[in-house]
């Protein structure tokens, strides 16, 4: 048995007829840029998400860009976040010329709420949690620092579509939520896209604007902005992949719950709580000392596995470069020890209990 | 404000009977596409991979340059190209007025001040206005080889290399354009910015662009700025950003490059028919072709008396004709923090009252095109 870590062209296959009547009703009309499909899409999202606004862009990269641009920082301005994510997550702060301030992580692999405050300084102007994994991170208390500290909260929510944080959905809670539709994220397109959302009209119309090069209608440009827009063609297979989210994230969910309850108590399974969130599992990450040994093992039994993140961004060139040595004891740790096993709405039950045999097989010969 | 004024316009360019808009047409027949997205599947990259490196290969051979970066749009190309260049805050960048938003947006987003300079009679940027405007703080000139027309390079060249400007060339317009001796647009300067928005000559089904380049520094710090600045999945080596061409774009692309010697000489040979039948009208001032270059007519355009009028005319009898643009970059509201006013570009202000583009792509019939001339001739009896 071969188990994938991800299994596109099973999905490609299940969705084809569908997606390419798609591509042929917008190749017919002519319509690519700025259609009814990326207007559906966006009103579509605002039902599910239960959002004032939506907007498609071009990926979760430009998305964030913008959204630091609209929210009016300057060059020097800091804006706290985790190491422990993708390199996008502070390229995306560097490249607006503010200064990534990285907080350690606890034990759910989120940012660490008790270790913020001494973090922020009188040029703090923001705090963007990742919710890694489609894991939230403790919302509740993120809130309570921004309230008090005046600061933004912008939700890093690239993995964490259709998770829940008590009543609410990710995206939601904060002022702004960016979410990625790369092909690898649980709720995807077919090439680059990204969705802002957020419930602020003011900063919803001066994104509005930056995306399309500060255009008002076609002849008049209110503030030079830049080119970051969801494909109509994307934004048409998003509609298609949108009635499929709920039922791909359930399986995901229940995946990763017999993986909890059934993998070798000799790692660490994800932690989590269902009586204040409902993840979406777009990683499914366990810890071990044994790290790299299990990896090999999975490996030669034919069974993909990956790391998210090997390398934590601190310890990038890129960073090192730029902001200069930090320790984060709790990420560094921990970046020895991850291990994401394969989760996907496509795996069959005989391949989720493959891949429980195998882990636990290791651990009892150890 | 409204979010999406396209589909408005979509749906009144619908109405019309020679578009502007000839993508239903050009998507009949896409059986190849299909295919390449099952060999897209079957490799499994929706991001880069095989295609994106199949069609810069390819656009490299037509563009006879070195190096191709596919990425998200022309806007993207300028941005990327100027970051590449190390262009920072403060920094100044002359470009003419008179162009797509993009331009000065792409220029403002790097963190430079656009320097507006006023365009020719065939709105090109005019060379011999630049010097006057270079600074200490000039780094580079943007010329824009406006609707497929080359600029004049010799002169804008020789003052890159005296005052140590970087030249990046916006020929988003002008794939396969060409000077006296046959040098493409895109190959002038330090890179070449194409776009390959659904409506260039060279375009794909949503946003992409492309940058052409002889200089491998360049080459290989813009591949890695369009991938988060990524080495491999998990080393980074500088800040980037995301800006990739799609994969199935690419597929897109490919198909059409194929085309691309078709389609500008059939926009040639419709403008060239169009300056034949119009030249005789007094109150249209045809836009002069100089010899030996080669203009690949992304728009054709002309000056013309009661341009308002005409265009209504033209489009109450369902010929979509349109107005590329009815004001230059600097009388935007956008250009308010730069300080520029009315009356200081005065060609560029007066061009842009008495420009109107016709619809000249490869569908566009000699039927088609006669008709046009002949509500034109209508319009002026």
């Amino acid at each position: 048995m071969i188990v994938k870590f991800t299994n596109f062209p099973k999905e490609f296959k299940i969705l084809k007829k569908e997606l390419i009547k798609k591509f042929k009703k917008i190749g017919s009309k002519g319509h690519y840029v700025l259609g009814e499909e990326l207007k559906n899409f966006e009103i579509n999202v605002q039902k599910f998400l239960k959002v004032k606004h939506v907007l498609g862009v071009g990926n979760w990269t430009e998305g964030t860009v913008m959204v630091l641009k609209a929210l009016g920082y300057k060059r020097g301005d800091e804006i706290i976040t985790v190491s422990n994510s993708f390199i996008a997550t502070c390229g995306a702060i560097a490249y607006e010329g503010l200064v990534p301030k990285l907080v350690d992580v606890g034990d759910d692999l989120n940012i660490d709420v008790k270790k913020i405050e001494k973090k922020i300084t009188k040029k703090t102007k923001a705090i963007m949690p990742v919710h890694l994994s489609g894991i939230p991170s403790d919302l509740d208390q993120l809130n309570k620092i921004c309230k008090k500290k005046k600061l933004h909260l912008i939700e890093d929510a690239a993995h964490a579509f259709g998770t829940k944080y008590k009543n609410n959905y990710i995206g939601t809670i904060g002022d702004v939520g960016i979410f990625s539709l790369h092909p690898r994220k649980s709720f995807h397109v077919l090439g680059d896209g990204g969705l802002i959302i957020t419930n602020n009209t003011k900063l919803y119309k001066k994104i509005l604007l930056l995306r399309n090069h500060g255009l008002k209608n076609r002849e008049e440009s209110l503030i030079w902005g830049t080119n970051s827009r969801l494909d109509n063609l994307q934004a048409g297979f998003g509609n298609i992949m949108l009635k499929k989210i709920s039922s791909w994230n359930k399986k995901q969910l229940n995946i990763a719950k017999k993986y909890s309850k059934n993998l070798s108590n000799k790692l660490i399974t994800p932690i989590f709580n269902l009586k204040i969130s409902n993840p979406t599992f777009h990683q499914y990450i366990v810890r071990t000392k044994l790290r790299d040994d299990l990896k090999n093992f999975l490996n030669k039994n034919k069974i993909d596995t990956a790391i998210h993140y090997p390398i934590p961004i601190h310890k990038q060139i890129a960073y090192k470069k730029q902001f200069g040595n930090i320790k984060l004891p709790m990420t560094e740790k921990f970046s020895k020890e991850i291990l994401s096993l394969p989760i996907n709405p496509y795996m069959t039950d005989d391949e989720v209990n493959f891949v429980i045999k195998k882990v636990n097989e290791f651990f009892e010969i150890r | 404000m409204k979010n999406n004024f396209l589909i408005k316009q979509y749906i009144s360019d619908k109405k019309m009977r020679i578009r502007h808009n000839y993508l239903s047409e050009q998507f009949n027949n896409s059986k190849e596409i299909f295919k390449s997205i099952n060999k897209i599947v079957k490799f499994n990259d929706f991001t880069l991979g095989r295609y994106v490196d199949f069609f810069e290969r390819e656009f490299c051979k037509y563009q006879k340059v070195k190096y191709a970066v596919g990425v998200g749009s022309g806007t993207d190309a300028i941005f990327l190209s100027l970051k590449a260049l190390g262009i920072k805050d403060g920094d100044e960048i002359i470009t003419p007025t008179y162009s797509f938003y993009a331009t000065a947006g792409a220029i403002a987003t790097a963190g430079a001040k656009p320097i507006f300079v006023d365009v020719k009679d065939d709105l090109n940027i005019d060379e011999d206005k630049i010097e006057k405007k270079i600074t200490k703080k000039t780094k580079a000139i943007v010329p824009v080889h406006w609707s497929g027309r080359i600029c004049n390079m010799k002169k804008i060249l020789r003052l890159a290399k005296k005052y140590n400007l970087h030249v990046v060339e916006d020929a988003c317009h002008a794939i396969l354009a060409h000077d006296d001796k046959k040098k493409y647009a895109g190959n002038f300067g330090i890179t070449g910015c194409f776009s390959m928005h659904p409506l260039k000559n060279l375009n794909v089904w949503g946003d992409g662009g492309i940058i052409a380049t002889n200089n491998k520094k360049i080459y290989e710090k813009l591949k890695l700025m369009r991938n988060h600045g990524l080495i491999s999945r998990d080393n980074c080596k500088m800040y980037g950003y995301n800006s990739r061409l799609d994969t199935i774009q690419a597929a897109v692309a490919l198909k059409m490059i194929k085309k691309i010697n078709f389609i500008t000489n059939s926009r040639i040979k419709n403008a060239n028919y169009l300056n034949e039948k119009l030249k005789s009208i007094k109150q249209i001032k045809l836009i002069k072709e100089q010899k030996k270059y080669k203009s690949v007519y992304h728009l054709y355009q002309f000056y013309c008396e009661k341009r308002n009028q005409l265009n209504n005319f033209l489009r109450n009898n369902k010929i979509d004709s349109k107005i590329h643009y009815p004001k230059p970059l600097h009388l935007h509201d956008a250009a308010k923090k730069f300080k520029y006013n009315k009356g200081q570009f005065k060609n560029a202000e007066k061009l842009s009252k008495k420009v109107i583009s016709i619809p000249v792509h490869e569908f566009v019939s000699k039927k088609q095109l006669d008709l046009i001339i002949n509500k034109i001739q209508k319009f002026y009896n």
